[in-house]
């Protein structure tokens, strides 16, 4: 076994994302149950193969695959593919795979184009706190990526009902109520996840150097993103910021996760950097 | 009568149960009613036709479902006491909302109708309290004026902590404002709202009809050849030629190990096995030259298909 190996299996893993990714669009044409199970399975086997990618990644180079971007990326895919299958059991919102598989495949499709960076081993990057810090704030990211997805699918359900003119997603998407609820679950899930995630990069922060906060500009971003959230919660709570507002917010704070994951990186720089180039 | 209504197949296998019960179905009668049944599961299956709601208070219904994830959690408010509205409660009943509430101007009439619902009855001024509690408000009363307004349903939202509510309003002239569905969270249909979704759902049935009718057309030329192997000339001759190929394969299976008869033998042995043959099937089919049913043959060509294992062969 050797990284080429790894890269082997990835490369089969992107191929099922994408296998998947058609199954799950053609289900949203066609309606039939058979081509949304097979699009299931393909997701799931695809993540399965991620993982053993992973695992023989970790064995032959004694380190967690989030060395550069292509790896975090990668990793993001893996993670919102788990999360989206754990959702998928909770609550049986098939079409939401059409959300999903084409995220996951887009994110593949990047991890394949762009360069592998060499890596350079960082002890600093191991640790039980830098562990819980990735696999909590991916976690978080993933379920509110999935909430964005619900919201964006809420938006074309409500705008078909309010104009009264019921389209071409009226017998394909569920009821708004159910949408607002999961992307409800979606926030609620994320939210939390990624507020333990970041207490435990502070933890980490404050092992390797010495504190708490360093005003690096991920660290300012990531806690504007929670402040947004945070503030979508509150308003979700006492004034009633449900459906479609809460749905248009959704959607927005996640553009504002996409910005914080990659634009910080690559546009501002900081001790979040190395991971990204 | 509307296409591909789901009433009319369950009143038609309803219909066909009753005369199985009574033995007044015949051979040709089952086959063709379950033959009509699997084309319509089919129809159902492959088609659109049965996807959209063609009537209003179904499409109301259908609206109601894609607005709230669970009905039988929601509480209706009825709005009126007329004959429409008792139409798309019936509706919403059969799929089982949690509670239903009526007001009326008459308080008699709510009472009246609360009863034959199993509902609550309130009084009309109350309208706007009961908004809090409530999720679907159909309405359907006489009054020339909009009986609930923007302002109303606004200060009401805000006591529901902005819960969805969805308005039927079946009235003419209207009762409910519809400057209230550009309040988030609150949808209002009318009656011609909802009649243009039938009628556009009608239209796309239509197109779905053509497919559906290909189905049944393919069925009907399988029935009828089924039908025409069924009559007497061809049961006869497969009869025959059934006989006629036992007697064939057992004359040469004998005779190749009988080397030693003549040729005039081997002729009048393979003449007497052919009038066995002929002489066994003989009153069999005088029987069924004469039945002595005159309605229906069906019956015994059918059991003499079973009997000797004929098929006849459709012609592809």
């Amino acid at each position: 076994m050797n990284l080429q190996t790894a890269n082997i299996v990835l490369q089969v893993t992107t191929v099922l994302y994408f296998a998947s990714m058609a199954g799950y669009l053609m289900f949203l044409f066609n309606q039939k149950q058979t081509y949304q199970r097979i699009a299931f399975y393909l997701i799931s086997s695809a993540i399965a193969f991620h993982f053993i990618s992973m695992m023989i990644y970790i064995i032959v180079s004694h380190h967690f695959p989030i060395q550069n971007l292509s790896q975090s990326l990668s990793i993001a895919a893996f993670i919102l593919g788990c999360v989206f299958l754990f959702f998928q059991f909770k609550f049986d919102l098939k079409i939401l795979g059409v959300f999903a598989s084409v995220l996951i495949a887009s994110i593949m499709l990047a991890v394949m184009m762009i360069p592998d960076a060499p890596v350079e081993k960082n002890m600093a990057l191991k640790g039980f706190w830098f562990y819980s810090h990735i696999i909590l704030v991916f976690s978080g990211d993933a379920a509110l990526a999935l909430a964005c997805g619900a919201g964006i699918l809420y938006l074309l359900q409500e705008k078909g009902i309010k104009s009264k003119s019921p389209g071409f997603f009226f017998n394909r998407l569920p009821s708004i109520d159910l949408l607002d609820n999961v992307g409800y679950a979606f926030l609620t899930t994320g939210f939390a996840l990624l507020t333990i995630g970041l207490v435990a990069g502070f933890i980490y922060a404050k092992t390797i150097w010495g504190r708490f906060w360093s005003w690096d500009p991920k660290e300012v971003f990531s806690v504007g993103t929670w402040l947004v959230y945070a503030a979508l919660l509150h308003l979700r709570f006492h004034s009633g910021w449900r459906g479609r507002k809460s749905a248009i917010m959704t959607i927005f704070g996640f553009l504002i996760i996409m910005f914080t994951f990659l634009g910080v990186n690559l546009l501002l720089g900081g001790h979040h950097q190395p991971f990204t180039k | 009568m509307v296409v591909g209504e789901p009433q009319i197949l369950g009143q038609i296998k309803q219909a066909y149960r009753i005369a199985v019960g009574n033995k007044a179905s015949g051979v040709l009668l089952n086959r063709l009613m379950h033959k009509a049944f699997s084309i319509a599961k089919r129809v159902r299956k492959e088609t659109g036709i049965g996807d959209n709601a063609v009537s209003i208070s179904y499409a109301a219904v259908e609206l109601a479902n894609k607005i709230f994830s669970d009905l039988s959690q929601k509480s209706v408010m009825l709005l009126g006491a007329g004959e429409m509205a008792e139409l798309a409660v019936e509706h919403l009943i059969s799929n089982k909302v949690n509670r239903i509430v009526v007001a009326n101007r008459t308080f008699k009439n709510a009472v009246d109708l609360a009863q034959k619902f199993k509902g609550h009855p309130v009084k009309f001024e109350e309208r706007e309290d009961v908004l809090k509690e409530v999720d679907i408000i159909i309405s359907s009363t006489g009054a020339t004026d909009y009986v609930l307004t923007q302002d109303q349903v606004k200060r009401a939202m805000k006591k529901r902590h902005h819960n969805t509510l969805f308005f039927i309003d079946i009235a003419v002239p209207r009762d409910i404002d519809p400057k209230i569905n550009t309040i988030s969270n609150a949808y209002v249909y009318d009656i011609d709202d909802l009649k243009n979704i039938v009628e556009s759902n009608i239209e796309q049935r239509g197109k779905e009809t053509v497919k559906a009718e290909r189905f049944i057309e393919e069925a009907v030329l399988k029935f009828r050849k089924w039908l025409e192997s069924l009559s007497i000339v061809p049961t006869i001759k497969a009869l025959n030629n059934k006989m006629m190929s036992i007697v064939d394969i057992e004359c040469k299976k004998t005779l190749s190990s009988l080397k030693h008869l003549s040729e005039e033998d081997v002729a009048a042995i393979k003449r007497m096995t052919k009038s066995i043959a002929s002489r066994t099937i003989h009153d069999p089919i005088l029987f069924l030259r004469n039945t002595g049913d005159h309605r229906d043959d069906s019956l015994y060509l059918n059991v003499t298909h079973q009997l000797f294992n004929i098929d006849i062969p459709e012609e592809e």
